[in-house]
């Protein structure tokens, strides 16, 4: 965990003009998360952290790339952007390689190994709990030394047990060490054991007491599409659960009724937010790289990472497959093999 | 789950079934036009391929009022468009383990192979899956409910 050595990488990049910006993440306001942030000039990558408070996971942000128009007579910068990554975040770049949004050369990829990265809202709490001052996280340096997360500030030192204040996500990360990177900062990191503890409870359950589970859950849900918006495997133009204006009319013909179909209505009712939900599972079906970011944003605090979770482990338990491991185009249903699994079919 | 249990003896369950139009379809034509007798409540949709079908139109159903969703195409090897029904098989069997975790009763979807000669096969998936679907009771949990 170095910021100098991000700082240096990073400045150095933007002041050759190998990279047209650089993706990373500033310290944040409340003085405890980062936030991400577009440098421009070696000035402002000066200002780059990288603790385990950066939880944010940057491939999200490449998407907006795509989006920009050019203005007119404007020349298309082809240099590549410059990105921070970490373990999981280099999935999901990787995924956009694999799928052809992005080329590789397009992207310049500084890839860090990671520990783990703090829950941000439980170390607030736990920083409450024990009276600190909140003045003090002006000067706050966090860093994870074996199992205890570090807080220091004004030269004192505050130590919380790793469990406690760590993400959920990264306490079964298999992917600690950046898949694809130019760059390379820190040591390897000892992965987590390939195992689904967490799912271990819902797997327990009759199909009845999981529909009351998931009833109760996405009941609470606002359809505010966080969970959509921060995917970096989401990145349609027009989203299937989000048209902008199916207006049918009795010259609509099929076609364009079948383009327009909606299959879940904008009012966030109990049985649309199981479709939504549900679609979104679907449509991440042996693309989802696990990163749980879906998990992290939702204002209300539905356990989607339950759901893609279980999905990994279905995916990778039936095909073998798994998304995001390197740049060769892969798509697990886009392919098949003759002797896929039968199960199921009359 | 079900309200209306109690009403199972007369329940005559309504079932969805996408068929593909150069295997099932022509199946279930046999069927008719070999007068097996199959029950009534399968409503057939016709569509040129099984991978037409999008999982999310199985949710449609479900939740337009539908007791058991049923999907059936070729046989793997015989798809009229060659490799389309490899497709769906990997779809749809992913499809099935997630609605079960999300706690739908995996006997309200069922999934098959029926070719154009196969008349008699079709009565048989038909009848299989009348039966689970009675079993189970209306589906009331992911129908469209109106808000007086």
């Amino acid at each position: 965990m170095s910021n100098d050595q991000l700082r240096k990488i990073a400045s150095t990049l933007l002041a050759e003009g190998k990279v047209k910006y650089f993706l990373g993440n500033v310290r944040g306001a409340d003085g405890f998360s980062s936030k991400p942030t577009t440098a421009r000039t070696p000035e402002e990558a000066n200002e780059f952290v990288w603790d385990p408070s950066c939880v944010n996971n940057m491939a999200s942000y490449l998407h907006e790339d795509k989006k920009r128009i050019l203005k007119r007579g404007e020349e298309p910068d082809t240099r590549p952007i410059g990105i921070f990554v970490k373990g999981c975040d280099s999935r999901s770049v990787a995924l956009n390689i694999q799928e052809h949004i992005f080329e590789r050369e397009q992207i310049y990829i500084v890839g860090a190994t990671c520990e783990g990265v703090v829950d941000v809202p439980k170390l607030k709490k736990a920083w409450m709990k024990r009276g600190l001052p909140v003045a003090a996280t002006n000067t706050l340096q966090l860093s994870i030394v074996g199992n205890e997360v570090i807080a220091s500030f004004d030269g004192k030192q505050e130590k919380f047990a790793k469990d406690d204040v760590i993400m959920q996500r990264c306490k079964v990360c298999r992917y600690p060490n950046p898949v694809i990177h130019d760059e390379l900062i820190g040591e390897q990191v000892e992965p987590k054991p390939d195992a689904y503890p967490d799912l271990e409870e819902m797997e327990a359950m009759s199909p009845a007491e999981r529909w009351a589970f998931w009833t109760d859950q996405f009941s609470n849900c606002v359809r505010c599409l966080a969970c959509r918006n921060v995917c970096p495997a989401c990145y349609c133009r027009e989203c299937s659960v989000q048209r902008s204006n199916p207006a049918f009319g009795p010259r609509t013909t099929p076609t364009e009724k079948m383009a327009k179909a909606q299959f879940s209505n904008k009012t966030p009712t109990k049985e649309d937010n199981f479709n939504f939900h549900m679609s979104r599972m679907y449509h991440m079906t042996g693309r989802c790289t696990n990163c749980g970011e879906c998990n992290r944003v939702c204002p209300v605090g539905i356990p989607l990472r339950l759901l893609t979770r279980k999905m990994d482990k279905d995916v990778r338990e039936t095909y073998d497959h798994e998304s995001g491991l390197d740049t060769e185009p892969k798509n697990l249903l886009a392919e098949y093999r003759d002797d896929d699994p039968e199960g199921g079919f009359l | 789950m079900t309200d209306n249990n109690e009403n199972n003896e007369n329940f005559e369950p309504k079932i969805i079934a996408f068929l593909c139009t150069w295997c099932s379809y022509a199946g279930a034509d046999l069927a008719g036009s070999a007068r097996i007798q199959y029950p009534t409540n399968v409503k057939i949709i016709k569509v040129m391929c099984s991978s037409r079908i999008n999982p999310l139109f199985v949710l449609r159903a479900f939740r337009k009022g539908a007791d058991g969703v049923l999907v059936s195409g070729c046989h793997p090897g015989d798809c009229h468009y060659l490799t389309g029904n490899y497709f769906t098989r990997r779809r749809l069997i992913l499809f099935k383990k997630q609605l079960e975790w999300v706690g739908i009763d995996p006997r309200r979807f069922h999934m098959s192979w029926v070719s154009a000669s196969e008349g008699q096969g079709w009565a048989d998936v038909v009848n299989k899956v009348i039966d689970d679907v009675k079993e189970l009771g209306p589906q009331d949990e992911m129908k469209r409910k109106v808000v007086e």
